[in-house]
């Protein structure tokens, strides 16, 4: 596979990955889409540095990450108003998990999201984020205590 | 449960339908990018490399065309005295080295004429490996230039033929010790208008020191003229009118005039007497 083929199948596979680990950091559908371009051009420039395909879902999950950090980090965002994203396709119960897992402080919501979308382990978790497993491990843990406290519901829930 | 929930709901989250495409406009945003930024540095490269080899190929040909008509540089050595006659085609160089056996400050005279049509020619010397260039585009057919020769440093006086036509030039190249060359006419000298003795009498009543030597001195050619002493009374024919200075020199490196001393009498009887006090 050639790089050009390389990077047409990152897009096809993990354009919807990118777009939610994205909207999750920066709980904008607009923004989120904006990173996920930048995430790809990124992606086009350093393809020759990835050695394998599960190098590169890894990378651009990174990459999503830091995107969005200085995303919110830049001027111009912090200083604006967010408006809220149009959750009318999603039932009541989908929109208080969404809202839920949104609300959390974003060292919970991102591990949150890539163990239970992505399906992570700690341990790969730990790997793309550059973060100890154990503190990891941690912030899943809390981050499941407060959305049982966000949600209610029955213990084995979340 | 709550992660099968949790995908439900973010699946459902609607994004743009056309992201692919827009991420692949980006892309090829960027891959136009990148080909204007090589461009870019290609094209600055190659001006690069085009102007080196504009400023080597420029040289190479000067060289060649230097070395095909024969033009080379003419070289010469100067240790007191020298009559130079050269023909210096264009962009020709004509280089005097320096004797550099002395341990005393010297100076160099250059007196000549440049002949040719379009005169233009540099007058420079090389010292210590560096270049200074005396007069740079001179166009005079009379050439008349003197430099001091610091001790034990290597000089080497060049005339360079700027004019695109072949220059002649003809003179002479002297180098002397610095005390016994007076560039100024000054007080010091008198002129003679026709051809005379001079003579001095009671030399050693003149100079109380130990007599060196006794000299007489063209300011006009730069020629100096070493007196023998035989008796106490010094005796010069000068045939060549112009102005002169007469001195001894003591052992002690004193120097004295004897204009005040010299005696005159015409050689030929035409005009009587012909020395002139300045």
């Amino acid at each position: 596979m050639n790089r050009q083929e390389q990077i047409e199948d990152a897009v096809k596979k993990y354009t919807n990955t990118i777009l939610n680990v994205a909207y999750t950091y920066v709980k904008n559908t607009h923004d989120a889409e904006d990173i996920t371009q930048d995430v790809f051009v990124s992606l086009y420039r350093n393809i020759w540095k990835l050695k394998s395909e599960e190098h590169i879902k890894a990378w651009l999950i990174r990459v999503t990450i830091n995107k969005s950090k200085n995303h919110l980090k830049s001027h111009w965002i912090s200083k604006r108003t967010e408006l809220p994203d149009n959750l009318s396709s999603l039932t009541t119960k989908q929109q208080d998990i969404l809202l839920a897992v949104l609300s959390l402080d974003e060292k919970y919501r991102i591990p949150i999201h890539l163990m239970y979308y992505e399906g992570y382990s700690i341990e790969e978790i730990s790997k793309i984020m550059r973060i100890n497993p154990s503190t990891i491990g941690t912030r899943l843990r809390r981050g499941r205590a407060l959305l049982k406290d966000i949600l209610g519901g029955e213990d084995s829930y979340v | 449960m709550f992660k099968d929930d949790y995908i439900q709901a973010v699946n459902k989250r609607n994004f743009s339908e056309n992201m692919e495409e827009q991420i692949y406009h980006r892309i090829s945003e960027e891959k136009k990018r990148r080909k204007r930024l090589k461009a870019t540095i290609m094209f600055s490269i190659l001006s690069i490399v085009f102007l080196f080899a504009c400023i080597q190929s420029t040289s190479f040909f000067n060289i060649t065309s230097y070395d095909k008509e024969n033009h080379t540089t003419k070289e010469y050595t100067v240790s007191k005295d020298i009559y130079v006659t050269e023909e210096l085609y264009a962009g020709e160089k004509l280089v005097i080295h320096v004797e550099t056996d002395s341990d005393k400050d010297r100076t160099l005279n250059i007196s000549g004429n440049m002949q040719g049509n379009q005169i233009k020619y540099e007058i420079g010397y090389m010292v210590d490996n560096t270049y200074q260039p005396i007069d740079k585009e001179n166009t005079d057919t009379d050439l008349n230039q003197t430099i001091t020769i610091k001790k034990n440093k290597e000089y080497q006086l060049c005339i360079i033929n700027l004019s695109s036509n072949s220059l002649n030039f003809s003179g002479k190249i002297s180098v002397k010790n610095q005390d016994l060359v007076y560039r100024e006419y000054g007080d010091d000298s008198f002129k003679i208008i026709a051809p005379s003795n001079l003579s001095v009498e009671n030399v050693s009543s003149i100079i109380e020191d130990n007599l060196e030597g006794i000299i007489l001195y063209n300011c006009k050619t730069y020629e100096i003229r070493e007196i023998a002493l035989e008796t106490d009374t010094i005796s010069i024919d000068i045939t060549e009118p112009g102005n002169y200075m007469l001195y001894a020199i003591t052992t002690s490196g004193e120097r004295i005039n004897l204009k005040d001393y010299i005696g005159i009498s015409s050689i030929s009887t035409i005009n009587g007497s012909s020395i002139l006090p300045l």
